[in-house]
């Protein structure tokens, strides 16, 4: 769920509402009619005249385990009491809201660190760019007879290959379904730099045997 | 041997270190095979290293299972306890209380069932909830279903300082592993780059392999990077 603050704010305050002695419904069709879509689907439920476990099944069904579990706990108050409920929720909802609030950070972190991804999902590209294009020449360099030229083809196609299950499992590992975008950046930061680097592959080597 | 998430699910020892070990020498031969002419003699000590990791993966899949429920429940607990408390005080009756509870987590929910049913064939609530509570992993959750019994109902700070202490745990194993996963995804390409370019391995059926063996490290990373990182 999106916005998961301000329900657990507005169930909180359904619960303080309880606990002082006001009907939960009618808490419920105050604080929950202008919350799109779940909270107004309740108060919608309420009005039309369910029963409290059943206009809650919204929210209870929701996918933010502390919005179900305050919610689980508010339908409850039709079996037992609910000043009691009311009473004994607000510190729950309190613990919920630290949840919540701790689960919001996290997320941010995670911001941090799928930009960080991307960036050495870039670095990567280049790096493995830059080796692929000219490994074959430097490792073949033969300042005596000549370099023999290198099939260097494959290998960068093998390097792209790796690069992009690198960056593609970054990548899903920081940002989820958002890691074709750590593919895209290494692939195109590895094809720029392939684009760069093979004029200089290109240059036929002279041997330097006898040249004063 | 005595290995607590194994007793709980009921697993022999010795039938999953055998899993393990088939698992792992599948792998092992699998890669072995499959790298041998891209690796050459490296690839035997890489599948055996492989091979470790496999047999680790299989024999430890039932604590982290143990540890992945230990989470839910203790942030169940939370829940449990305060509708607890409310029935409770309203209602004056332990087994009405039980019955009355529908926890959203599946363990503790066949926890409280299995209690309910008891109360209802007429075994005394204490030893229903103490043999319910055997089941659970989480304290906290043990804790709140034994307190109904008591007439004394848990305050669900313990279930919150249980999910707390869970919680920070699951961070320092996340700032730990995350660099290591880096590492891995960073330098597995250049290396076997490097690898190819000094031993002149052009060939493409060689470059496959060598992208399949780049493929089975980082996903092993991957995996083990992913472990504990649990619902934020």
């Amino acid at each position: 769920m999106k916005d998961e603050l301000p329900v657990i704010f507005a169930l909180k305050k359904v619960l303080e509402s309880a606990g002082s002695g006001d009907g939960i419904a009618h808490s419920l069709v105050v604080e929950l009619r202008r919350m799109v879509p779940e909270g107004s689907a309740v108060a919608r439920m309420i009005l039309l005249g369910n029963p409290l476990p059943v206009s809650l099944r919204p929210l209870a069904e929701s996918k933010s385990g502390e919005i179900s579990m305050l919610s689980t706990l508010i339908g409850s108050a039709s079996r037992s009491s609910t000043a009691m409920v009311g009473r004994s929720g607000r510190a729950f909802a309190a613990v919920l809201e630290r949840w919540v609030r701790l689960r919001e950070n996290v997320k941010l972190e995670m911001k941090v660190q799928a930009f960080r991804s991307l960036v050495t999902s870039g670095v990567l590209g280049a790096v493995t760019a830059m080796l692929a294009s000219l490994g074959p020449l430097v490792a073949n360099l033969n300042f005596i007879e000549g370099s023999a030229p290198q099939p260097a083809g494959s290998l960068l196609l093998a390097a792209g290959c790796m690069t992009a299950i690198s960056s593609g499992m970054l990548g899903f590992y920081m940002s989820g379904r958002r890691f074709i975008l750590n593919v895209m950046v290494a692939m195109l930061v590895f094809g720029f730099v392939s684009a760069v680097v093979s004029p200089l592959v290109d240059i036929p080597s002279v041997a330097l045997w006898g040249i004063k | 041997m005595r290995v607590a998430s194994y007793d709980h699910f009921g697993i022999s020892p010795p039938r999953i270190m055998g899993l393990g070990l088939l698992a792992s020498s599948a792998s092992y031969l699998a890669l072995e095979t499959s790298s041998a002419a891209a690796l050459g003699e490296a690839a035997g000590p890489a599948a055996l290293v492989v091979a470790a990791l496999v047999f680790y993966m299989v024999v430890s899949t039932p604590r982290r299972i143990l540890d992945r429920q230990r989470l839910s429940e203790a942030r169940e607990a939370v829940a449990l306890a305060a509708s607890a408390m409310a029935c409770l005080s309203v209602t004056g009756s332990r087994s009405k209380t039980l019955l009355t509870l529908h926890p959203r987590d599946q363990s503790s929910a066949l926890a409280i069932r299995e209690c309910a049913r008891e109360i209802l064939l007429g075994f005394p609530i204490g030893r229903a909830t103490a043999e319910s509570a055997k089941a659970l992993v989480s304290n906290s959750a043990a804790d709140a279903l034994k307190g109904i019994a008591s007439m004394k109902p848990e305050d669900f700070g313990s279930g919150d300082e249980e999910s707390r202490g869970i919680e920070i745990s699951t961070d320092m194993y996340r700032e730990t592993k995350l660099p290591m996963f880096m590492t891995a995804c960073f330098f597995s390409p250049i290396m076997l780059v490097l690898y190819s370019v000094f031993t002149h391995t052009y060939d493409p059926v060689k470059l496959v392999e060598l992208v399949a063996f780049e493929f089975v490290i980082v996903d092993l990373a991957f995996f083990f990077s992913s472990v504990g990182r649990g619902p934020a």
